[in-house]
């Protein structure tokens, strides 16, 4: 293999270290960001005072309507019920939700909005996006191709 | 924009646009920005791998979000650029940021529970600016209207090089 070759082979491992330092950065300077961060489940169950008086992000499934109570998680065995208190939105069970709010004591959000997500909303999001996704890896497949020799993508003529 | 079709679309328009002025962005490289409308949503790579619990077991907290921010899309675009053969470097460099700077900024429209976008000019600034929360992720109509768009550029296109051909055809 050319040395030209190795050379970004070798830059292109330094560039996806430096993304993954930053995945890193990213999470240890999360309390500097204004409107608060999803906090980590786990910190959320274990932690929980860290948060007190802090505003925070919050999404999950209504699994009780009064008060609304919700599971922050994505499964059941890595999530924590949190009380949503001060929103007016009339929720149902199994609504899924995103709330801004404060964290109180008792595991309680003192929330300043609450949005709803609908279910049917969330399947058109997904399968829409699934779509665009085959439809530019089909354009790649048909437009691009890899070059054996030069050791990278060139278009197709 | 919401959904990454409503990103695609308006990469393709905007990239026909563009090729209106300059020729060489033709087919391949339309293709080019529409990869780069999907980069900042590289961070929604948490669905299938969980930041949290993959960091569990690694022993060290990330967040995948940090793709989403100019940081973070900057480095995959240079990765991007490494992939392609050096005399197209430029070239993709400049569409795929295009395309990858129409996704941010659309995504920066979004309807948040906060009222504050996300941290779009990380790391250089942790600034949340104001959202116009003008749409929801789930919401249809930035879709349609994206299509919609896509449609009208596409048919201009098509009258441009119908034109073409006859002002070419009244030459010879």
């Amino acid at each position: 293999m050319r040395v030209a070759s190795l050379l970004r082979i070798f830059l292109i491992v330094v560039l996806l270290v430096a993304q993954f330092g930053l995945l890193v950065f990213f999470e240890s300077s999360s309390s500097r960001f204004e409107a608060g961060v999803y906090p980590p489940i786990d910190s959320m169950k274990n932690n929980y005072q860290e948060y007190y008086g802090k505003n925070v992000n919050v999404a999950g499934s209504v699994i009780h309507t009064d008060p609304i109570i919700i599971s922050y998680g994505y499964s059941p065995e890595n999530s924590v019920e949190l009380r949503i208190a001060g929103v007016d939105e009339r929720v149902h069970l199994g609504d899924s939700v995103r709330v801004y709010g404060r964290v109180e004591s008792d595991y309680t959000i003192d929330g300043k909005r609450l949005i709803k997500v609908s279910r049917t909303g969330q399947f058109y999001m997904y399968s829409i996006s699934l779509l665009a996704g085959f439809w530019v890896l089909g354009r790649v497949i048909r437009d691009w191709k890899f070059d054996i020799k030069s050791v990278g993508f060139k278009p197709e003529r | 924009m919401p959904d990454l079709m409503a990103h695609v679309l308006l990469a393709y328009s905007v990239g026909m646009i563009l090729s209106w002025r300059y020729q060489w962005v033709d087919s391949r490289y339309l293709t080019v920005m529409m990869v780069g409308a999907l980069v900042p949503d590289l961070a929604k790579a948490d669905i299938l791998l969980d930041s949290d619990l993959l960091g569990y077991a690694i022993g060290i907290a990330f967040d995948w979000f940090a793709l989403h921010t100019l940081g973070g899309v900057l480095l995959s675009i240079l990765i991007g650029c490494l992939l392609v053969v050096r005399t197209e470097r430029k070239r993709v460099f400049l569409l795929l940021s295009i395309g990858a700077s129409s996704h941010l900024l659309t995504d920066a429209l979004l309807i948040t529970p906060s009222g504050l976008a996300y941290p779009i000019f990380w790391p250089i600034a942790y600034n949340q600016p104001p959202s116009a929360g003008l749409y929801l992720s789930t919401d249809v109509w930035p879709a349609v209207v994206a299509g919609l768009l896509a449609i009208a550029v596409t048919a201009i296109s098509r009258m441009r090089d119908e034109d073409t051909e006859v002002i070419e055809f009244n030459h010879d």
